[in-house]
Parts: structure tokens; sequence; C-alpha cells
């Protein structure tokens, strides 16, 4: 019953103008942040909640084997499946940048020819995609081959990119045969409702047991549903080559046949190539909020000031200024949902690596610790709302009346302030769940009182704070010393050939930083130990050598900038590479 | 036009190095309050890097740049108070508004009062109307005019501007022109680059021609005109520069036009400027 209710909520919303209203609420980026702060505390308990019960009774059962992976891997391929329905048919035309357009569309190729060079320039990236998605999974897949896997997930990838690609030759079609594109919603609702039966019967406390929701896979008709993914399933997770090749077999089949499919007639895709390649473009350069306006045809709505600076005051603080409004305005809160979303699918990765008898408080610490380092981690590398954006244009700001200690501590704080209150927010839920009361059932490890626990709270803020600032002192810092080696100005995706050199130095920097905080730490900790030693206190030592190492710390990062000062004023816009 | 005879700005032998390539070569230079200076020259003649030298954005390799009596290498906060450097291609940040461009400049610049201001540049220059935009929603023309609205909020005294008109329709352009000649009148020293050599020779009370780095001719039009001697009075500026820049070697050095450091500053010298290369 709850099902159908869903299922009819899911269609109604999707066909009427109430997800019009809905959405025009939702919105609101106050709205969205609110919900996104509270939804994900509340989802990241209740996901908690439903882990741990469930890790009880999946991993060891009668037959002595694990069901991680069979439960995880269609679960996961079932949200890609999920996503692709809804995307598929969404845009038309060939995904292509406009410097491509430029001499693509003039080339004398016919359009099977263009749709096979798309194909084709996909397949490096599919390799690299498959080969690290392999590496980070597989050995989370007792038994399985690694080979297998790489190439199971390769053929899946493909798979998926063929079927989108279907889909974008299906709407170009329709487009120039002036035919209304509104069935694409019939794949959203289904897959909606798929995923919310998924939703409701992996909800705890109801009738799901690990031998129930194994046979609910096997049965129709969930089981014809999810057939095709067991193909995939069984082919990566396939012990030997005999048992895994006819898998993949079909896999390459259903591929061919997509391909055939793209390629059977020549489809008009050049008009709509070409207001794809500009809608890329622009969110390329100007991020998602200009590609969303620009598709709906209308200006977004702007967010407001930070704070005002309508009076006199420090130069630096309008660098700040301007740097805050650019993060909020570059990017949409539908791009820190998406990070908390990926977030939250590593943090299942790691929760699932933990050993299911670890303390529960542990491996809910553990897994909001990863989420609260990778989202904080992801909104820097995304928002570089800092030199690294501005030094494109750095002529403009070295024309103003400022000095270089001005001009580097008023870039570098700005972001650091953002991703701090991120890490921060992710801190404060990760000491709240380690906090979850004996009530919830659930076996509290190291049973911290609320003294050790807000001991460890106001330990924990400065730190975060301190290595944001030296993380980000160290990119700009990189940026400065290298601007040939580190992606400047407004581009969200980076050229293959220069990931290499980008993934090197976003190694060395962070690496960097890791030895800035890594020196106070040695210092510090020793303050610890003998604190607790000499007066013991649980945690209540903590609380001087963390915000002792944070004042190290910050110190090391007023030393860098100090010394970068010099760089700043021999720095000439003739160093940074053209865009 | 007229002007005082204090250099607001003022360049002595500067020089700037990339590696193994001298883009700038000893070049002396002054304008005084009031005074609208023409840099012409090739591609690659040092335009730009002059232009960057003086706005204190990069570095000279050796010589000195003092702004209204300021040294720009030893106080360059209080030197670049005065300047407004306008690139040939408008410096906008993509997520702030014109008006909010107008807020942060009064920031850094620490502006009082200023808003009266921006509300009469923002007019003066038709983008009221376009206070709220963001720059993606501007035109080249008017991203130009709001670069421009910018560059003058703080009254600057020096007004530097490599290739100003590009991207104006002509409109445009004749507003653009009037709007910076109002502010030389009003006593900014301007200094314009430009390959629109009608432009330069119209707007410009001198005109200095740079040939890879080195000051070649300077001077009103007819002081270089009478500088080349295979020319006639009547020779436009495109004629002149290309005969300059052709048959530099052929100029006569007892003809050239004093450099107007000498002339602005102090009694002319009493030898030529040693001819370029």
């Amino acid at each position: 019953m709850n099902v159908l209710g869903l299922a009819w909520l899911v269609t109604r919303l999707s066909w009427g103008n109430r997800l019009r209203r809905f959405k025009r609420v939702l919105w609101q980026p106050k709205t969205l942040l609110t919900l996104v702060f509270v939804g994900g505390y509340v989802g990241l308990l209740s996901f908690s909640v439903i882990v741990a019960r469930l890790s009880g009774e999946f991993v060891g059962d009668e037959a002595g084997t694990s069901y991680r992976g069979q439960l995880y891997v269609p679960l996961w391929l079932l949200v890609l499946l999920a996503l692709n329905l809804y995307a598929f048919g969404r845009f038309g035309g060939l995904p292509f940048r406009q410097a491509e357009t430029r001499f693509l569309l003039q080339a004398p190729l016919t359009r099977r020819e263009l749709v096979a060079y798309w194909v084709t320039r996909q397949q490096p990236g599919l390799w690299i995609s498959a080969a690290f998605l392999s590496l980070v999974r597989w050995g989370m897949v007792p038994g399985s081959n690694l080979i297998l896997f790489l190439l199971g997930l390769f053929l899946a990838l493909q798979g998926i990119l063929l079927w989108g690609l279907c889909g974008r030759l299906l709407r170009s079609a329709l487009d120039d045969q002036g035919r209304s594109p509104t069935w694409t919603r019939l794949p959203l609702a289904l897959g909606g409702v798929a995923l919310c039966a998924c939703a409701v019967l992996a909800y705890p406390g109801g009738a799901l047991t690990a031998a129930n929701f194994d046979r609910w896979l096997q049965r129709p008709p969930l089981a014809h549903f999810l057939e095709p993914l067991r193909f995939v399933v069984d082919g990566m997770l396939a012990p030997t080559v005999r048992q895994g090749l006819p898998a993949l077999g079909l896999l390459l089949a259903g591929n061919l046949t997509l391909l055939a499919l793209a390629l059977a007639r020549p489809t008009p895709v050049e008009e709509a190539s070409l207001r794809q390649a500009e809608l890329i473009d622009l969110l390329r350069t100007q991020g998602w909020k200009a590609w969303r306006a620009a598709r709906r045809g209308k200006p977004a709505p702007l967010e407001g000031e930070p704070f005002s600076i309508a009076g006199p005051g420090g130069a630096t603080a309008a660098l700040v200024w301007k740097n805050l409004i650019g993060c909020g305005r570059y990017h949409t809160p539908k791009a820190f949902v998406l990070a908390l979303a990926l977030a939250l699918a590593i943090g299942t990765e790691v929760r699932l690596a933990l050993p299911p008898d670890a303390p529960y408080a542990a491996q809910a610490a553990a897994v909001t610790l990863y989420i609260t380092t990778l989202v904080a981690f992801l909104s820097l590398s995304q928002q570089r709302h800092d030199l690294r954006m501005d030094l494109p244009r750095f002529d403009l700001i070295k024309a103003w009346p400022l000095s270089a200690r001005q001009i580097l501590w008023g870039e570098v704080l700005g972001i650091s302030l953002v991703a701090s209150a991120y890490g921060a927010i992710g801190w404060s839920a990760a000491v709240s769940l380690v906090a979850l009361p004996p009530s919830v059932g659930l076996t509290v490890g190291v049973g911290f009182g609320l003294a050790q626990r807000a001991a460890v709270w106001l330990s924990g803020l400065p730190l975060i704070a301190a290595g944001v600032l030296t993380f980000v002192a160290v990119h700009n810092a990189a940026a400065l010393m290298f601007p040939t080696w580190v992606k400047l100005g407004p581009q969200q995706q980076a050229e293959v050939s220069k990931l290499g050199g980008y993934a090197f130095v976003l190694g060395v920097t962070s690496a960097i930083a890791g030895a800035l905080a890594a020196g106070p730490l040695l210092l510090t900790v020793p303050v610890y130990v003998i604190g607790t030693y000499l007066a013991p206190a649980p945690f209540a030592w903590a609380i001087p050598a963390a915000w002792l190492t944070a004042l190290l710390v910050l110190a090391e990062v007023w030393l860098l900038l100090r010394l970068l000062e010099s760089r700043v004023d021999a720095f000439t816009p003739t160093s940074i590479p053209s865009a | 036009m007229a002007w005082s005879n204090d250099p607001v700005i003022h360049a002595t032998a500067l020089t700037r190095d990339y590696e193994s390539l001298r883009a700038l070569d000893s070049l002396d230079l002054a304008v005084g309050a009031g005074e609208v200076l023409g840099l012409v020259g090739a591609n690659g003649a040092g335009k730009t890097t002059c232009l960057q030298c003086l706005a204190g954005i990069m570095p000279p390799t050796s010589g000195q740049v003092t702004i209204n009596g300021v040294s720009l290498r030893d106080d360059p906060r209080a030197a670049k108070r005065w300047i407004a450097f306008i690139p040939d291609t408008p410096q906008l940040f993509e997520y702030l508004t014109v008006r909010e461009h107008m807020l942060l400049i009064a920031r850094v610049y620490g502006l009082r009062d200023w808003e009266p201001r921006a509300a009469a540049l923002l007019e003066e220059f038709e983008i009221a109307e376009k206070a709220d935009a963001l720059p993606n929603e501007l035109s080249r023309g008017m991203k130009q005019k709001a670069a421009i609205c910018q560059a003058f909020l703080p009254e600057p005294r020096v007004i530097l501007c490599d290739e100003p008109l590009s991207g104006l329709d002509p409109l445009g352009r004749r507003s653009m022109r009037e709007a910076l000649l109002a502010r030389a009148r009003s006593g900014a020293a301007l200094i314009v680059s430009s390959h629109q050599l009608d432009l330069v020779s119209a707007m410009s009370d001198r005109i200095l021609i740079l040939d890879r780095g080195k000051h070649l001719l300077e001077g009103t039009l007819a002081e270089i005109q009478r500088a080349l001697p295979s020319l006639d009075g009547n020779a436009s500026l495109e004629e002149v520069f290309l005969a300059a820049v052709s048959g530099a070697g052929a100029l006569d050095p007892a003809r050239r036009a004093a450099p107007a450091s000498a002339r602005v500053d102090a009694p002319p010298p009493a030898a030529p400027a040693e001819p370029p290369e």
C-alpha cells in the first residue's frame, strides 16, 4: 500500500503543477539549506541506524557468505539506473564543447561519424573511471576477480553512456519533428517508484530481514526489473573467468545493440549540439547557476550579501566579502547536496569496510568524520573562490591600492570560512552521533559523557579551521608559485591531458598541508599526554592541546603568507597560462 | 588643451625584461595634469608592458615611476590610490553585480560618500538600469562601461587606458572618448594606448611612438612630422607611424621632438636623445 501511495505521489508530482510549486518553495536557498542541514543530519542518523541493524544480519548468514556486495552493488546500480532514466531523453544533441563544435560541425563528417567520434572520445574516460572505481571497490567484494570486476564495470559504464546517447539522439529526432517530449516523465516516474519501493522495504523495523530481502530480490516483479543488472553484478563479482565471461558477453552484446541503435539512422544533432555546447561552456565558466538560468531562459535570482561593507573599513574585509558572494552565487545549493550525497555514498563504503563488531559509536564517528572531511574537501576544491579564481584577472586586483598582505589574507579567508563552516557542521554531527543514548538500542562504545563530548567538540573546532586554512593557503601558494600546474579561473572540468598534473599538484599540496599540520601536533600531543598523566581527566587536556595546535598552525600559515608577499609583488599576469 | 607644468605621472629609465627579451628599454615619460598622451607602437612594441609598469601591476626591472610625487616602488598603496587602469578587455567578477562592483571599489579605495558619485557615473554611462545585473547579462560595450565606471569612481589623477574603445559601437566610442577627455579636462593625466591611430590623433596632446620597447619619437603630431623629413606637413598619424617604424634608423636626430620629461619638467635637454637601434 505504501508503495502504491508513494507511486501515486511521485506520478502526481511529476505531471502536475504541484511539482513546480513544490520546487519553487523547495529551491529557495534558505529553505534548501535548512532542509539540507536538518535533513542531512536526520538522514545520516537514520542511515546509521539502518546500517547498524542490517549489518548484524547481513554478515555471515547460515551459508557463510557475505551479502555486502550482493546488496550494495545492485542498489547503487539501481540509483544509477534511476538517474539515467531521469536523464534519458532529457537533453538532445551531442555534448561537445564550443571549441569542438567550431571544427567538428564544419568538418566533412557525416552524422554517424559524429556520433562515432563522440563515443570513441569517451572511451579513455570510461577506462579511467572503471579502473579507479575497481581499485576502490574491489577490495570490499571478497572473492571477486579484479580483471573481471574492471571489465564488468567498464561495460556497465559504457552501457549507461550508450543508453544516454540513445536518449539524446531520440530527443534530437523528436525535436526535429516538433514533437512534445513529455513522455520522458514516464521513466522518471518508474525510476522513482522503484527507488521508493526499495526505501520502504528497507525501512528498519519493517518486514525486512536478510533472507526476506534476498527472496524479494529473487521474486517477480522486481526480479524481472533487476535481471539485466544481475548480468552486470554476476560478471563483476564472479570469482572465475569461466563464471564471469558469459555475463560479460551478454553485457557486450547489449552495448553493441545500443551502439547499433545509435548509429542506425543519421539523426539531426547539429542544432541541439550547438545549444548544448553553449550550455556546457556556461557551466564551465560560470557555474551551475548560470547554466540553469540559461536553460530556463530567465535570470537566476541573486542571493544577498553575506555582510554589509557599506561603511569605510579594511580592504581585506572587502575581498572576503567578494569571495563569499562568489561562493554563494557560483554554485547552487544543489551542488552541496550532490557533494553530501557523494560523501554519504563513500561513507557507506567506509562503514562497510569497518569490522562489523566494532563499537557503534566508533563506526558512526568514523563515517561522519569521513563525510565531514569529504564535504569540506569538496567545497574547497569546487569553490576555489580565492587566488585560484582571481589570478587570471590579477592585473585588475594589482592595480588597486592594496598591499600584498591584504590581497593574500583577503583571498584566503573567504573560502576558509565557508569550508570551516561546513566542516564544523559535520564535526558537530559526528560528536552528536557519538552521544546517542542507549535507548536507541545500540552499543555506545566508549561511553562518552556530556562533559567529554563537549571537550572533544571544542577541541575539534579549532583544528578544523586551522586545517582548512592551511589547505587553502598551501593551494594558493601553489597557484602563485606554479600557475601553469594549477587549475585557474572558473573552470569546472579539467582537460584529460592535464588531469595528471592537477592530481600531482593536489597530492603534493595536500602532503605539504599535512606536514604543516603535523609539526605542531608533534609538539602538542606531548602536552596532552603529560597533562592527562599529571591530572587525569578524560579529554580535558584535549582542549588546550587542540587550541595550541591550531595557534601554531595559524602561525605557520601567517609565515607562509608572509613569505608569499614578495611573490605577489613580483607576480605578473604574463605568468598565467592563457585560458 | 592646457596643462600644468608638474607631471602627475613621471617615469624615468623604465626598463622591463622578460627573461632574455627586453620589453621596455630605458623609457622616460612624463604626463602633466590635464594632458593626454597617446601611446602607439606595433604589436610587441611594449605599450601594454609600459602601462602595466606605470599602473604598478608589473614591477619594472629597473627605473622609477612616481605618481603625484609618490614613488610607486616605495609606497605603492599611496601611489596606486591615484591611478585608474582600464585594460583592453573589461575585467569584471562574474558573480558581482555592477552595483556591487562599485561598492567593492569604494571599500578597497576607502572612499566616503561615494554613492551619489557612483549613481552619477552609472547615469553618465547609461548603465544605471543595469546596476543590479551580473556581467553575463551585459553586452561587451556595457561591460566596458561598467569597468570604466569602476575606474572613475575613486576620481583618479592618472588614467591609463589600454585600447579603451575596442568592442564599442560608433556611438559608444564617441561617448567614451568624450568621457575620457572630460576627465582630462578636469585635471587627470591620461595615457591612451591604441592601434586606432585616428582616435589617438584626435584625443592626444602628445604622441609617443614606441618601437621594440624603446622611445622612438615623441611630441605633437606636427613636431613628429618635422622629425621625419620624408613626410610632408599634412601627413596623418598613420603615415607618420608607418614612416617612423619602417625607417627608424633614418630619423634625423637633430629634428627629433624633445622627450616629454624634459618638456614638462625642465628645460629641453642639451643633447639629443640616443638614436634608436
